[in-house]
């Protein structure tokens, strides 16, 4: 995002502007309920949502590229992280579908594998382990509810 | 003198067999988390909260301050061994600390670290014993509006600190404000952007978001980063000899004194402290050619400013419930999910806890000290933990930790959303410490800002009426400028020693 069009403060200037219109529009759905302009649950909203907009709109108009480049990675380390970032979501998904105890060594292994490229056998190992001190930890030491899901442990 | 009294008091609660051990699990705890290269103390104590809460608020609070303490202790032997600055603070360490190491000399220099964090660490304490009982009972005779002027003001002077944009600094904190007003209505108990969806009535958790901003968002980074194990350098000996502690204790006191003194001006950072601690032992000093070449005071000069700073920090945090820095911002929300609420009250209210809390921190010291010297082997091996198994363990504990807080799965999947845009923030520096601040003091603000119109009958000049109000609004423009011209040195020597800007 280095070209002049979409460089990271206009993307970044945008987005306030867009969050700013929706806590002003928040601000003025709750105007209603309250007796004054300054005091009240809309207050807030309202003045966040102004300075939003305005911090946004300078941002955005500011004539200055900022100088630093950013490059987004490439190639594996992409896919990598992008393939994290979606085991993280099949997780919460699987939690509460199969438990803790099979999502967490399922996904375990599954991360150690694909982020430290080691084999298989190490990274069952490593995932039964790593497991078997996360389930003593916070279901047995912390007491924490975990979704049992189809499989109760 | 009650003060004495007090801490003695809470020496009597701390010293028996289990609180000892909380103590102790929490001071290595957090220098097992920050001796892992990328984990600062804002992570380490977003990832090991929910660990705490079986125990009881005092000693969950314990060992918190410990996992603080240990986590900053831990950044300093990256920053020797591997020269690698976990936290911009530790940049100053890293100029002699490295060099050092690579002579063969890396125990003398994690020693002198520890021995002067402890020191820094004691001054620290000492200080927060006399000032903060006394700042907060001058506190207690603020309302509202003084609340809501003070921390309006220390918000702006933090902005500044950021080391990036203003700008970008002012978008990051209205974000984080508008992230703390999603929930229930403080004035009539209606839902506000909840858009209809049940689960966005309870709010954002904002651990959640932390853990998600810092743990998820390091991993991250980690992952397009070349992982080929950075050999740390061998550790001879950890006991400094006789001429190294001669030519390190004047550096240490007065790196100790001007860390603490600047730190508890608002707007005077740790990395400030620490780089004019450098700065000062390089001036003072009658072989100024040696520094970055591998001189013990460059070592021992700004670890002790940057600890004694990060004590000092604790007084605005007990006295005023006003953090000074991400960790302190955490440990704010920690007390707030103790049932704790930092501010004058505190010391009234809680005097007990408050005072044990005191205690154990210096309890925390020695024990660090005692300790992570026969450690420092140890916790060099740590470093060389791979990344595959590392990075797995931190997303790991990221998503159960997330969930323990509530239960709530909702709060997990925020918790990954803010860890992608945490690497994103980071990326295109937006700074992502006025958003933390923001969000954890967004609800106090809001609530001081309504009482304060309330009382005035909805007048703003309430804000410059009032005597007290309007003294804090004097301090302020002057801690403003005085920020604004020690920023602009640090940025430009960061700039200097790393090449990089870097969040600060």
């Amino acid at each position: 995002m280095t070209s002049k069009f979409i460089s990271e403060k206009k993307v970044g200037g945008l987005i306030a502007i867009l969050f700013g219109c929706v806590s002003l529009y928040e601000g003025i759905q709750l105007y209603p309920l309250n007796k004054n302009l300054l005091t009240g649950d809309h207050a807030f909203p309202g003045f966040i949502g102004l300075l939003l907009i305005l911090s946004g709109l300078t941002l955005f108009f500011d004539r200055k590229i900022a100088g630093n480049k950013t490059n987004l990675p490439s190639g594996k380390a992409r896919l990598n992280i992008l393939l994290s970032i979606l085991m993280l979501f099949i997780y919460c998904l699987f939690i509460t579908l199969v438990g803790y105890v099979i999502s967490t060594l399922i996904v375990s292994i599954a991360l150690i594998k694909m982020i430290g490229n080691y084999r298989w056998f190490f990274s069952i190992l490593f995932g039964t382990t790593i497991t078997t001190f996360l389930y003593y930890l916070f279901i047995v030491l912390l007491k924490i509810p975990f979704p049992s899901g189809y499989f109760a442990f | 003198m009650d003060s004495i009294m007090f801490l003695l008091n809470g020496f009597s609660e701390v010293l028996t067999p289990t609180n000892l051990l909380i103590v102790l699990a929490g001071s290595l705890l957090g220098t097992l988390v920050g001796v892992l290269p990328g984990l600062g103390p804002t992570s380490a104590i977003a990832i090991l909260l929910p660990v705490t809460t079986i125990l009881d608020p005092t000693q969950g609070l314990m060992m918190m301050a410990g996992i603080y303490y240990g986590s900053m202790y831990g950044g300093s032997t990256t920053a020797i061994l591997m020269n690698i600055p976990g936290e911009s603070s530790s940049v100053p360490t890293t100029l002699d600390g490295y060099p050092l190491a690579k002579k063969g000399k890396a125990g003398t220099a994690l020693g002198i670290a520890a021995i002067g964090s402890f020191i820094a660490g004691i001054i620290g304490l000492i200080g927060l014993v006399l000032f903060a009982p006394f700042l907060a009972d001058q506190a207690l005779k603020f309302g509202p509006p003084e609340y809501f002027t003070l921390l309006l003001i220390a918000l702006l002077i933090l902005f500044n600190l950021t080391g990036f944009s203003f700008r970008k600094s002012v978008i990051m904190g209205l974000f984080g404000f508008l992230f703390s007003l999603v929930g229930i209505g403080i004035t009539t108990g209606t839902p506000r952007f909840d858009f209809g969806f049940t689960f966005l009535t309870g709010g954002f958790e904002m651990i959640s978001i932390i853990i998600g901003l810092f743990a998820i968002a390091e991993v991250l980074k980690g992952l397009e980063e070349n992982h080929t194990i950075k050999k740390h350098v061998k550790i001879k000996s950890v006991y400094p000899s006789r001429q190294d502690l001669k030519q390190s204790i004047p550096p240490i006191f007065r790196g100790s004194l001007l860390g603490f003194f600047l730190g508890i001006l608002p707007g005077v950072s740790a990395t400030i402290t620490s780089f004019l601690a450098y700065d000062l032992e390089k001036k003072v000093s009658k072989h100024p050619e040696k520094f970055g070449q591998g001189a013990i005071e460059g070592v021992a000069g700004p670890e002790s400013a940057n600890n004694a700073t990060s004590s000092g920090g604790f007084i605005p945090l007990l006295s005023l419930g006003i953090p000074a820095s991400p960790p302190l911002a955490v440990l704010l929300a920690a007390l707030m999910i103790y049932g704790l609420t930092p501010g004058p009250v505190l010391f009234e209210q809680n005097n007990q806890i408050v005072w044990t809390i005191i205690a154990s921190m210096f309890i925390g010291n020695a024990i660090l000290l005692l300790l992570n010297l026969p450690l420092v082997g140890l916790w060099a091996k740590l470093t060389e933990v791979p990344f595959g198994i590392l990075a797995t363990i931190i997303l790991l504990i990221s998503v159960l930790g997330a969930y323990s807080i509530r239960n709530s799965m909702f709060d997990v999947v925020v918790m990954i959303i803010f860890g992608v845009l945490g690497y994103l923030f980071q990326k295109y520096h937006w700074p992502m410490i006025p958003f933390i601040l923001c969000l954890v003091l967004g609800p106090k603000i809001e609530r001081y800002f309504i009482e304060s119109l309330e009382m005035s009958s909805g007048s703003l000049l309430i804000f410059i009426q009032r005597p007290i109000s309007l003294t804090i609004l004097i301090f302020a423009v002057i801690a403003l400028v005085i920020s604004i011209f020690l920023m602009k040195r640090t940025k430009k020597r960061i700039l200097q020693e790393t090449g990089e800007q870097m969040e600060f």
